[in-house]
């Protein structure tokens, strides 16, 4: 269902010599994977690729038993987008659109018929408890809300493919407990998900494969700091009272 | 598609607005000041006395041979200038506007519209009747000559001058609004190619706004272009000898002095301001999903 082969995906070069990797994997239709590693370690790089909102340079990569890689045409890019469902970091929204409009735009999209169009609104809504939300603009709500309503869009037209950032899983734990259940259940109807995290969430119940980014380990030379330890002295911007602000 | 119309953003459309309606009264303003220009000189060149006056020695009261070799010679060499010759009736109105009543045999008088050097119609006429007087028309083209070649080469200027303005400022008006547009969208734009879906339904949305708003710009100009010729044709009265004004509206509209295909042209501009607002809005929107910025 997924198979990438030698894919190269940037990576912060404290981690990876040169700053590139090569990721090969391969998924099955209802699999899901957990994609871990520390930040600049290529998660979201490997996302956005089978998302295929990055290009493909070289190496080799099948999507739903369709070629991804380097020679994809724009039709099939289209088709295979369409089939994929992306909950990205920081989800864009149609300003001007409600977010039951917003939600409800993948069906508007297929050409769905009005009364599917609001049934299967409603459902969803209610399922990521979105219906005091229903009326309002993305603008006006805060971003666990935007992150949910973008859990609702990506999910309403049921993708094959899954795939989320970050932010769905840690910033809030009802949200992540909720779509975690949500993604087990259309696991097991042959939905394929890729989940991205720097830590596996504690207290989740877990189910999937792992893969741990970077694959190379990085050697003691090239590591350099990433964060600062203690003892290392402030900023100058920092005056001495500020200090507390440290880590 | 009802949602995409929704959710496409709609910056302001005042400026667009605007700045067509100055440019496409400018424009109708560039184009009609040579046609009035050249009506008017033309009017005034007929009002211009330029008929030459060929006066023959009175032979009795019929036409003599060289009266006649004279017109045939006359007619001959100079067929666009109509020598006539003149009734008695006239002769004697011609004879009485000159000198006090005339009372011996009238002269022979031929007129032309003459306009060429004079040495040759003397020459001409002098080896026919040697004894014929040539009067020569008041050297008011002359005077008016040139004065008439400067007023419509100044025309012809001030007209590619704004012509030219018009022409330049318009494509640049029509990118900035589009690329407002598509800059304004660009967010339903990533939205909509993020989910693998067609932008074409939200380039053609917004190219059919942009139409829409520089149709109605330009229409405005062209609207206001009517009343501002009519001032003009009101203010230069006098000096056209057109009829006195009755009314609010001058008598003689500003259509008797601009030809039929310049008002085609006014009646075109809104459409093809229209054609041009929306393939601009299209390519830049186009472009925008190619090279997002």
């Amino acid at each position: 269902m997924i198979t990438l082969e030698m894919l190269p995906l940037p990576a912060g070069t404290s981690l990876v010599p040169g700053g590139v990797q090569t990721v090969s994997l391969q998924l099955e239709r209802g699999e899901i994977l957990w994609v871990t590693g520390p930040a600049e370690a290529g998660k979201t790089a490997l996302l956005e690729t089978i998302a295929l909102r990055r290009p493909v340079a070289s190496g080799a990569m099948t999507l739903l038993n369709q070629d991804a890689g380097p020679r994809i045409t724009r039709r099939a890019h289209k088709l295979l987008q369409q089939r994929i469902g992306y909950i990205e970091a920081a989800p864009l929204f149609m300003d001007r659109l409600t977010i039951a409009d917003n939600i409800a735009l993948p069906l508007e999209m297929n050409h769905a018929s009005k009364a599917d169009i609001r049934r299967e609104t409603q459902s969803i809504l209610q399922w990521f408890a979105l219906e005091s939300h229903a009326r309002s603009y993305p603008t006006t709500l805060s971003q666990t809300t935007r992150l949910r309503a973008a859990c609702a869009r990506a999910l309403i037209s049921q993708p094959s493919i899954i795939l989320v950032d970050e932010p769905a899983l840690t910033l809030c734990a009802g949200l992540r407990d909720h779509l975690l259940s949500t993604i087990r259940g259309l696991a097991k109807n042959g939905t394929t998900a890729l989940l991205a995290t720097q830590t596996l969430p504690v207290g989740a119940s877990l189910e999937g494969e792992i893969l741990h980014l970077p694959q190379h380990k990085p050697s003691p030379e090239i590591a350099g700091p990433s964060m600062p330890e203690e003892g290392v002295a402030a900023p100058h911007i920092l005056v001495t009272r500020d200090e507390r602000l440290l880590p | 598609m009802t949602y995409l119309s929704h959710a496409a953003e709609r910056p302001a459309s005042w400026p667009l607005l605007l700045g067509l309606c100055l440019l496409s009264w400018l424009f109708g303003l560039a184009l009609s000041l040579p046609c009035g220009v050249e009506r008017a000189v033309h009017h005034w060149e007929e009002q211009l006395n330029d008929q030459v006056v060929i006066a023959l020695p009175a032979a009795g009261d019929e036409p003599s041979s060289q009266t006649n070799k004279l017109s045939q010679a006359l007619t001959a060499t100079f067929p666009k200038a109509h020598p006539t010759l003149l009734p008695d009736r006239d002769v004697t109105r011609i004879l009485a506007s000159w000198s006090t009543p005339w009372d011996g045999p009238l002269p022979r008088l031929f007129t032309l519209s003459y306009h060429g050097e004079m040495n040759t119609l003397t020459t001409l006429v002098h080896n026919i009747t040697p004894e014929a007087i040539i009067v020569p028309p008041p050297p008011q083209m002359a005077k008016l000559a040139p004065l008439m070649a400067a007023l419509r080469k100044a025309a012809s200027h001030v007209a590619l001058a704004a012509g030219l303005a018009a022409a330049l400022v318009v494509p640049a008006l029509l990118y900035l609004a589009a690329r407002t547009i598509a800059l304004a969208n660009r967010q339903q734009q990533a939205v909509l190619l993020s989910m693998g879906r067609a932008v074409t339904t939200l380039h053609h949305i917004l190219a059919r706004r942009m139409a829409l708003t520089a149709f109605l710009g330009s229409l405005a100009g062209i609207i206001l272009l009517l009343p501002s010729l009519m001032l003009i044709t009101s203010a230069l009265r006098p000096l056209l000898r057109l009829p006195a004004t009755t009314g609010l509206f001058p008598t003689v509209p500003p259509q008797s002095f601009l030809p039929p295909m310049l008002w085609g042209t006014f009646c075109l501009m809104p459409f093809l301001m229209a054609l041009a607002g929306w393939g601009m809005t299209y390519l830049v929107c186009v472009k925008q999903g190619r090279h997002p910025s």
